[in-house]
């Protein structure tokens, strides 16, 4: 028992830890959503993260910069993403690299998984070369392959796609793992084995490696690296004291060639173990720790910034507390209905057509009780516009016995007849717009999921369902049922 | 029990934890790898568990395996070890350059450096060429159609891992010839040290004020700009895709 006592004494978590502990709460307020296998719909969620946290993770209470940005990016053919760049610049220069110290959930959990007790890997001339992988995945991964797929009118942000560990672990799991989501699983295939597998990597790696992922492939923390020197929040060292004795960097578990370069996460691990003092934190006096040997705290102004902290850490608890409340108590989003499954009939509903004074009801009489295919869409999804072409194509083989409407989504809606004029001028579809809530989408049971498809036979009653992409062969095999 | 032999239980502790953990890794990896080379789709929850419970023997023993490493953490705690700060000749390579000073090299320690530079340049080229098939797949842009995008970027992935495989040989090739040198440059830097007169550290310049400057303009610039994206709907944009799951942007497919 005194070994536990001893044990949890000296493992108690350390200001950074709770600072950690802390932000991934913040940025997963919205606990509720592990309940419900729902995603947080409110206002708030416009506002950014500072650290990487998908915003598909049911709990997630704010975007994830690095997923906007690459979504402006994608949109980039149409406007500049001022308000993008403009975030994450304001993020690095204010806090740089300490975000992914103190800030980032998903360095919260490499650290985590670094604490199994196994023999590590530590730093070393490979893992330095190693790190300037970063480099090549943010110039190809997060501005190249979207930027030249938006000129190519496809939605492609390459990095949630091919490689975030986050958006596997947070998002797809974490909706997976909800029975709520059970049609989801319908989705899975050679991208989700892909990213699986990547995951399983990541993990694996950060039990040997510290920040296994955060050194080597996180472009976001690459970006913040490069305004370490100069942001307001970070770690400096007084030239005039330093002997170069080299011990920071013996101590740094990071690949940094000096205190407070690129690669440095403001962890602080070297400022208690500098031999003259050398190493401070700069930034505002109350979040420096007064504990700190930097020889320029007396007494009496570390009982000052004690006070100040203590203060801050109140106004924190208040805001965690006024969060939690919030989002999973005040903040109600309206829930969906459930009643448009399998077997069931159709509600009936008008909607406008692009480029047409038109409206198209879904009733039985309006359709001459032809077999209806209703597929939700979106010029910013890029799951639709590449699945669009299989409509097209079945709309002209099942024509007259079918009738096929695309639905866009109130979002982007603007750029929906562009779109359609260039791709799909003769198509025998109708593209029909949906009003500015998407309440359409929302009374036939469309979750959070983009795209969604649903087939109704010639009674309007629905015979198939898709929550997510669906291929050729099942749509057809789906019509054709509902023609028999 | 005396620190040696607790170090020898935690090596080996540790040891067991990491086989347990790369072995319940590579059996999840290979049974997401089955469950889609079955290609029994539409998956359901059923299917899926039925394929991990064949691998629920090797996930028990590294949870178990992990769960026993945190109690005998807690009842035999490891003995702190000793800082290894100088194990890195890297590290030790750039005081002793700093002390030696700039000019003060002497002809085997500039052979030294220079030896280096010709090996990372060979071993850049190396690697790059490693890399060449994967990057002319990649830059052929006709084989990215929207229709088979996926296919053919994981095409290019079987490309790129043959590049990262030699790259990697290349790379620890490269780490221990830098290793053999550096140990030989320090020795040579040392002789050099012992006869060279120490030179005076030379003033640092103050560049305190231009940095605060650069960085109150860097904000004004960061807050303009999030301005004008607000006038241009910027936070709806992110709002919307924020709300709205892209199945495809998480990895579902």
């Amino acid at each position: 028992m005194m070994k536990i006592k001893e044990w949890f004494a000296s493992h108690k978590p350390s200001k950074r830890r709770l600072i950690q502990l802390y932000a991934a709460l913040l940025f997963n307020a919205n606990l509720k959503g592990f309940g419900n296998g729902r995603i947080y719909r409110g206002s708030l969620k416009g506002i950014c993260a500072p650290g990487i946290n998908c915003y598909s993770c049911p709990a997630a209470s704010a975007a994830c910069p690095l997923g906007s940005l690459q979504n402006a990016l994608t949109a980039a053919n149409k406007s500049i993403p001022y308000y993008m760049v403009g975030i994450i610049l304001l993020y690095a220069l204010l806090l740089g690299r300490w975000i992914c110290g103190f800030l980032c959930p998903f360095g919260l959990i490499q650290d985590l998984i670094y604490k199994i007790k196994t023999p590590k890997i530590k730093k070393n001339r490979f893992t330095k070369i190693l790190s300037k992988l970063k480099y090549v995945i943010l110039a190809v991964f997060v501005f190249a392959l979207p930027l030249i797929y938006s000129f190519r009118e496809f939605v492609l942000p390459a990095f949630c796609k091919y490689i975030c560990p986050a958006g596997t672990l947070e998002g797809a799991v974490g909706l997976l793992s909800n029975p709520e989501n059970e049609n989801m699983f319908s989705m899975l295939g050679p991208l989700f084995t892909w990213k699986f597998f990547l995951l399983v990597v990541f993990m694996l790696g950060a039990v040997f490696i510290y920040r296994f992922f955060c050194r080597f492939f996180c472009p976001l923390g690459l970006i913040y690296g490069l305004f370490n020197k100069i942001s307001f929040i970070g770690v400096s060292v007084e030239n005039d004291k330093c002997t170069e004795c080299g011990r920071c960097l013996s101590v740094c578990k990071m690949d940094i060639s000096k205190v407070g370069d690129t690669e440095c996460i403001q962890c602080g691990d070297c400022i208690s173990e500098c031999p003259t003092s050398a190493i401070y934190r700069r930034g505002p006096r109350f979040l420096i720790d007064p504990g700190t040997p930097n020889g320029k705290i007396d007494e009496k102004t570390a009982k000052k910034n004690r006070i100040g902290q203590r203060i801050v850490a109140a106004i924190l608890a208040v805001i965690l507390c006024g969060a939690l409340v919030y989002y999973n108590f005040i903040d109600k989003v309206p829930e969906t209905t459930t009643g448009a499954e399998v077997g069931q009939m159709c509600p009936d509903d008008e909607i406008s057509l692009y480029n047409s004074d038109q409206t198209f009801g879904f009733s039985v009489t309006t359709t001459n009780s032809k077999v209806r295919v209703i597929n939700f869409w979106g010029t910013w999804c890029g799951p639709c516009v590449a699945e669009l072409p299989h409509f097209d194509e079945l709309a002209s083989e099942f024509d007259g016995k079918a009738v096929f409407i695309a639905i866009h989504s109130s979002y982007a809606a603007d750029t929906a007849l562009d779109f359609i004029h260039e791709n799909y001028p003769d198509s025998k579809m109708l593209f029909g717009q949906n009003d500015e809530s998407d309440s359409y989408f929302y009374a036939l049971g469309g979750g959070d999921t983009w795209p969604m498809t649903l087939v109704l036979d010639s009674e309007g009653v629905i015979t198939a369902r898709f929550d997510g992409s669906v291929d050729y062969e099942t749509l057809k095999a789906a019509i054709e049922n509902a023609l028999n | 029990m005396n620190d040696k032999k607790l170090r020898l239980i935690h090596t080996v502790c540790g040891c067991v934890i990491s086989a347990a953990l790369i072995v319940a890794a590579v059996c999840l990896i290979v049974s997401a790898y089955t469950i889609y080379n079955l290609g029994d789709s539409p998956y359901t929850p059923e299917s899926i568990g039925a394929e991990y419970a064949k691998i629920a023997v090797p996930l028990g023993v590294a949870i178990f395996a992990v769960i026993a490493g945190i109690v005998l953490n807690i009842l035999l705690p490891m003995p702190k070890i000793k800082s290894k700060s100088d194990k890195d000749p890297f590290i030790k390579l750039r005081i002793l350059q700093k002390k030696l000073g700039e000019g003060n090299e002497t002809v085997k320690i500039k052979r030294e450096r220079e030896f280096r530079k010709l090996m990372r340049f060979i071993c850049a080229i190396l690697c790059l060429a490693s890399f060449i098939p994967a990057v002319i797949l990649l830059t052929w842009f006709d084989h990215f159609t929207v229709d088979n995008l996926t296919p053919a970027l994981l095409e290019t992935v079987q490309l790129l891992l043959v590049g990262v495989v030699v790259s990697g040989v290349l790379l620890f090739v490269l780490s221990v010839i830098e290793r053999k040198s550096a140990m030989h440059e320090i020795e040579q830097t040392k002789l050099a040290i012992s006869s060279a007169d120490k030179s005076d550290k030379k003033p640092v310049k103050n560049n305190e004020n231009k940095v605060k400057i650069a960085r109150l303009i860097l904000v004004g610039i960061a807050c303009a700009l999030i301005v004008i994206g607000l006038t241009q709907d910027g936070f709806y944009d992110v709002l919307q895709k924020a709300i709205r799951i892209c199945t495809e942007c998480i990895g579902l497919g």
